[in-house]
């Protein structure tokens, strides 16, 4: 069967193949099947190129719609870059030239893109002149290659302060050249300003505890010290290196370590309450301090875990306290005495005046006459011995109420006048020599009244208490006067003082022997006297011997022209 | 026994008691402790011990209450025959009550000792203080 095409050239031709001859068909067969060949391939091909077509197609809408995307990514980048409040830049370092800077800059710095660009130097010039080293530190890292963050302040076209933080990077070319650098810089005022905020706080807080009077610090639970305030540092008067790491049980006197372990026990078993607790501590020189604590137990807190300590010194409140003390106690004393002394003062006023009752009860029961002048003596010494115990208490009063005085003192015509006075005090005793020496160099100024008291008991007593076995009962007077004290030493060979005794014979209405009619009061006043005007009084004595009483009273007159 | 370190105090009350008849004869002491000397002295012979101790508080070197405590420490033949009587002008209510508060006080009487009281002394019973 030959091709359609050729048969159709045929039929054109009015030629039958039929009647061709064989070889003419033969070769009519051969162009028949070529054609087909031919055909097949054309088909092919056009099939092939066909479908390539369609490819190309298919590539070129698929390539449009990636470049519309670009396109819209890159609208997308520049509203970005346009409109982010950043700002990008990046500079030229071969020829020192601002590249490009984003639009930000004019929000961030007031100056524009273009001025930015016309001038290199304007970026450098809004920085604050004390923070250029931050930048030109900044700059010299990226300089060698280094990325670098620092935070530095500028000052903006409308003079307001902002706080950037600049982030850098170097770009280095193939033969390893830095060409460029990029940075951008972020507004940070509002997170600067919170911080400040932050850190004044901080400092408030810090100085509130720096500066307090109480001291702050947290032990763990062994006692050692884990943080100290710096007031602690002043009121332990400890430098803060031996504070920290140190174990508080060991600043602490011997006596108050048990307080201290069992407010420690407490605490540990108690969390979170608070203790208080006092002791004593070593100060710097050795000396003793009063600590007063409160600690509470905040081991389980996160972020403290530890016991935290305030104190104080109450070193003076405990020194005044105790002084509080010895004066309530003194006071105590004073009243005590003082009600002694009025149970004795009216026992001893009573005494005489009851033998005087008793007596006069006796005359009038008995009209016996040859007793009554026995009697009636008996009545005159109770009498006297009562009005002497009267001035007694007389003396002792005025001395323990009146103002010292300032009056010249002369010794010789006091010490004859009381001699004189004291000649007939007692009948029974025997006559006593007194011998006076007197050195007086100068001027003596004391109070008259109080010298004369105690001259007047120290020789009234050495009369009293003389040794009736002795021959020659005498008494030395010995007054030395001099710019500053007068030196007084009355001295008997009476019968003397059993040394056991010394430290009571200046209590009030201590007796030591009935063998004279004392009260008790005598020495008291002396002492108390001796005590006004500032002086001193010792004595010496022993039984059968005799005793010597050495007074010591300052001169007024050279303390008044010092 | 009158145990008093005022000489007056000790005339006025041996006079009275003897013109009382009170007692017939009355031992003057003018320390507490040569009182308590005496009466150990007098513990060998009970039948010579005082009837009664008329006792003063108030005396120099050893006073009423520390004879009494020495006075404990006497034989205590001493204790059954010499009852004790504290006398003095003492207005002091510890004193009163330091004296009621030892066994063997009997009275505590105020000077000054006059005749009335010494009668009123004779009517109550001195019977030896117990214990």
């Amino acid at each position: 069967m030959l091709n359609k095409l050729l048969l159709r050239q045929l039929q054109k031709r009015s030629i039958s193949p039929e009647t061709l001859p064989p070889e003419m068909q033969s070769l009519l067969n051969d162009i028949s099947s070529s054609y087909e060949h031919f055909n097949k391939d054309r088909e092919m091909l056009e099939r092939s190129i066909d479908l390539t077509s369609q490819e190309m197609k298919e590539l070129n809408h698929k390539l449009k719609q990636e470049t519309l995307e670009v396109k819209k990514a890159h609208e997308e980048l520049k509203n970005f870059f346009m409109n982010i409040e950043e700002v990008f830049y990046s500079i030229d370092l071969v020829n020192y030239k601002l590249i490009h800077i984003s639009p930000g800059c004019e929000k961030m710095f007031g100056y524009s893109q273009a001025e930015f660009e016309a001038n290199p130097h304007l970026w450098r010039s809004l920085i604050l002149q004390e923070d250029l080293p931050v930048y030109d530190e900044a700059i010299s890292n990226v300089l060698i290659g280094k990325s670098h963050i620092c935070c530095l302040r500028i000052r903006h076209l409308n003079k307001s302060i902002k706080w950037l933080e600049l982030k850098m990077t170097s770009h280095i070319n193939a033969s390893g050249e830095i060409i460029r650098f990029d940075g951008v810089s972020n507004d940070i005022t509002g997170r600067k300003e919170a911080e400040n905020t932050v850190k004044e706080n901080e400092n408030r807080f810090r100085s509130l505890i720096e500066n307090s009077n109480e001291g702050i610090i947290l032990l763990n639970e062994n006692g050692e010290c884990l943080f100290a305030s710096r007031s602690s540092e002043k009121i332990l008067q400890k430098p803060h290196d031996s504070l920290i790491s140190n174990n508080f049980f060991n600043i602490i006197l011997e006596e108050d370590l048990e307080t201290m372990s069992e407010t420690f026990r407490m605490l540990k078993e108690n969390p979170g309450e608070t203790f208080n607790c006092t002791v004593r501590i070593y100060g710097e020189n050795g000396e003793v301090m009063w600590i007063d604590s409160d600690s509470t137990n905040l081991m389980h807190v996160k972020g403290i875990e530890a016991i935290v300590t305030n104190f104080r010194d109450v070193t003076d409140r405990i020194n005044t306290l105790d002084l509080l003390k010895a004066k309530n106690s003194d006071l105590e004393k004073t009243n005590i005495e003082l009600d002694k002394f009025v149970y004795s003062v009216t026992h001893d006023l009573r005494a005489p005046l009851s033998s005087i009752l008793g007596l006069i009860q006796m005359v009038k029961d008995d009209n016996a006459n040859h007793e009554l002048e026995e009697n009636i003596d008996m009545i005159h010494a109770s009498v006297l011995k009562l009005d002497s115990f009267i001035q007694d208490i007389l003396d002792y009063a005025r001395n323990s109420r009146t103002e010292v005085r300032g009056d010249a003192i002369d010794f010789g015509e006091m010490i004859s006048e009381i001699c004189g006075n004291l000649k007939f005090m007692n009948r029974q005793n025997k006559q006593v020599n007194i011998v006076t020496k007197l050195h007086l160099t100068n001027n003596f100024i004391s109070d008259k009244g109080r010298i004369r008291i105690l001259l007047n008991n120290l020789i009234s007593n050495a009369i009293k208490y003389q040794n009736q076995n002795c021959p020659d009962p005498m008494i030395s007077i010995n007054v030395d006067t001099s710019d500053t004290e007068a030196d007084i030493v009355v001295k008997d060979n009476g019968i003397g003082i059993d040394k056991a005794l010394h430290d009571k014979i200046f209590d009030m209405f201590y007796r030591v022997s009935n063998i004279s009619s004392g009260n008790g009061l005598g020495l008291y006043i002396v002492k108390e006297a001796v005590n006004k005007l500032n002086g001193s009084i010792v004595v010496d004595s022993e039984p059968g011997k005799g005793t010597e009483f050495r007074i010591k009273i300052p001169n007024i007159y050279s303390q008044n022209s010092n | 026994m009158l145990i008093d370190d005022t000489q007056v105090d000790r005339y006025i009350g041996e006079k009275n008691i003897i013109k009382c008849g009170m007692a017939e004869k009355v031992i003057c002491i003018e320390s507490a402790t040569d009182a308590l000397k005496e009466l150990l002295v007098l513990s060998e012979d009970p039948s010579s011990l005082p009837e009664l101790i008329l006792l003063d508080i108030r005396m120099p070197e050893m006073d009423g209450f520390e004879f009494l405590s020495k006075f404990e420490g006497l034989p205590s033949i001493v204790h059954e025959r010499c009852p004790v009587m504290m006398l003095s002008t003492s207005l002091n209510p510890e004193d009163i009550k330091k004296a009621e508060a030892s066994p063997f006080v009997k009275r505590f009487i105020n000077k000054p000792l006059n005749k009335e009281q010494i009668i009123n002394l004779m009517k109550i019973d001195l019977s030896p203080a117990e214990g």
